[in-house]
């Protein structure tokens, strides 16, 4: 499915452009945002650019199984983050975002976070929705909690971050669980 | 890493090759062995000779991330399995099928052994992990014995005989005691 847009109340997912690579590298730059990502350098704009246009190329196909997305607010960029199945064929899909500090605390994340369990269920068809955390993201897991998901269990030593393992929780909600309104 | 072998005191891992494509459909036909397995129809030998070829031009590659191996016992091809490692190369995923004829001595778990001591020693992974169907109390003890702990159970899974089944994932970091370690 090729190209994607949702809309909530106050926030939009879009797919992203080439054009962004500035804005999403200027966001994630952010050092408050980045001590929740995994280890991962970070790429400079060109790199990125080339990378944003390979994503978008394999999004257009018809065995696109990433969505990776851009938040917007007031049509700016604002977040990102979006859906992954192992293929195209493929039930289940885990979800990500995040969101520039600036838009923290007001309940946005929530809201991003259940839009794309909406695209999952409602347009992807598919069956199981699940989403990893650090432990100690207190704020992304009241998210998963409030969109409807449920605590599946604990991966030991999962993620290697700032030079330590670190355990994962997993949440994952299905197509036939309730989906607490907004 | 290329060529792989493995032997335990009764059975073995080595390569898999294209002329195993007979051996391997034999086995997979194995009703006892079907259920388990995520295909929903067991592959003609042709469609999986087509495959092997594929799979066996990609095993010399220096960033091998898949190792398919073939399981036997006294150079008899009694069942298969192998690693998939993490796009990281830290983490490693297992798995294995016996025919049910041999089942019930002790062999998958000699086999699951072996596999845990080379993704822990050899290819250098952190974490190990494998999933199994909730209802196969078998290969859950399998996992058991040889050192992997039950950390959750993963709801709507997979879809197999027209049901969603709930999956157990299980996994071992290596500084874990190894209970069989060769
Ligand atoms: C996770 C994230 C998207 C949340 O965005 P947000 O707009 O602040 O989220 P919401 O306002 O919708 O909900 C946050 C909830 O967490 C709670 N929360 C926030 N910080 C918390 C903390 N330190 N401890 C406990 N709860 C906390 C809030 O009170 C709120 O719950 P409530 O509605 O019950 O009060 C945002 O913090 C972010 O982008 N973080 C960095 C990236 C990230 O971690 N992504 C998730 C990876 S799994
Ligand atoms: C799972 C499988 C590999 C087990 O092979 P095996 O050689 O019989 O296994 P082992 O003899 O090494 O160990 C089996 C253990 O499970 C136990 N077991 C067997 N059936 C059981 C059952 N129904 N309930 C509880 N425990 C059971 C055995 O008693 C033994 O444990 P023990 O040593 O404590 O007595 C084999 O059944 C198989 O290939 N199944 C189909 C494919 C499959 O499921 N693969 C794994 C996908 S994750």
């Amino acid at each position: 499915m090729y190209p994607v847009e949702i809309s909530g109340p106050r926030l939009a997912w879009r797919e992203l452009t080439t054009g962004d690579a500035d804005a999403l590298i200027d966001m994630l730059s952010d050092p408050g945002l980045f001590r929740y990502a995994a280890d991962q350098e970070l790429p400079d704009v060109e790199t990125y650019r080339g990378f944003l246009a390979e994503q978008i190329e394999a999004a257009r196909t018809p065995e696109r199984h990433r969505y990776k997305l851009g938040i917007t607010v007031d049509g700016v960029i604002a977040g990102m983050g979006g859906l992954e199945m192992t293929s195209a064929t493929a039930t289940a899909a885990e979800i990500g975002y995040l969101l520039a500090p600036a838009y923290w605390g007001g309940g946005m994340g929530t809201e991003a976070a259940s839009l794309l369990v909406d695209l999952a269920f409602d347009r992807l068809k598919l069956h199981r929705v699940f989403a990893g955390a650090d432990p100690a993201n207190h704020a992304s897991i009241r998210v998963l909690e409030k969109i409807g998901m449920r605590y599946e269990g604990t991966r030991r030593e999962d993620v290697f971050k700032d030079g330590k393992w670190r355990d994962s929780v997993t949440y994952a909600i299905l197509e036939t669980d309730a989906r607490p309104a907004r | 890493m290329h060529p792989v072998e493995l032997k335990g005191p009764r059975v073995s891992w080595r390569e898999l090759a294209v002329a195993d494509a007979q051996d391997m459909h034999d086995l997979m036909s194995d009703p006892q062995v079907f259920r388990y397995m995520s295909d929903t129809e067991v592959p003609e030998v042709a469609a999986y000779e087509a495959f092997l070829i594929e799979y066996c031009a990609t095993i010399t590659e220096p960033e091998r991330i898949r190792y398919k191996l073939a399981l036997t016992l006294d150079g008899e091809l009694i069942g298969s399995g192998g690693v998939d490692l993490s796009p990281s190369g830290r983490k490693s995923e297992i798995g294995y099928m016996l025919a049910s004829r041999h089942w019930g001595k002790g062999l998958a778990t000699e086999a699951a052994a072996l596999l845990v001591d080379f993704c822990l020693d050899t290819l250098g992974t952190h974490r190990v992990w494998a999933t199994t169907d909730v209802t196969n109390h078998a290969s859950r003890r399998v996992l058991a014995k040889v050192g992997l702990r039950e950390e959750g159970v993963m709801r709507g899974y997979s879809f197999k005989d027209d049901v969603w089944h709930d999956s157990v994932m299980h996994g071992m970091v290596a500084t874990d005691e190894r209970p069989l370690r060769g």
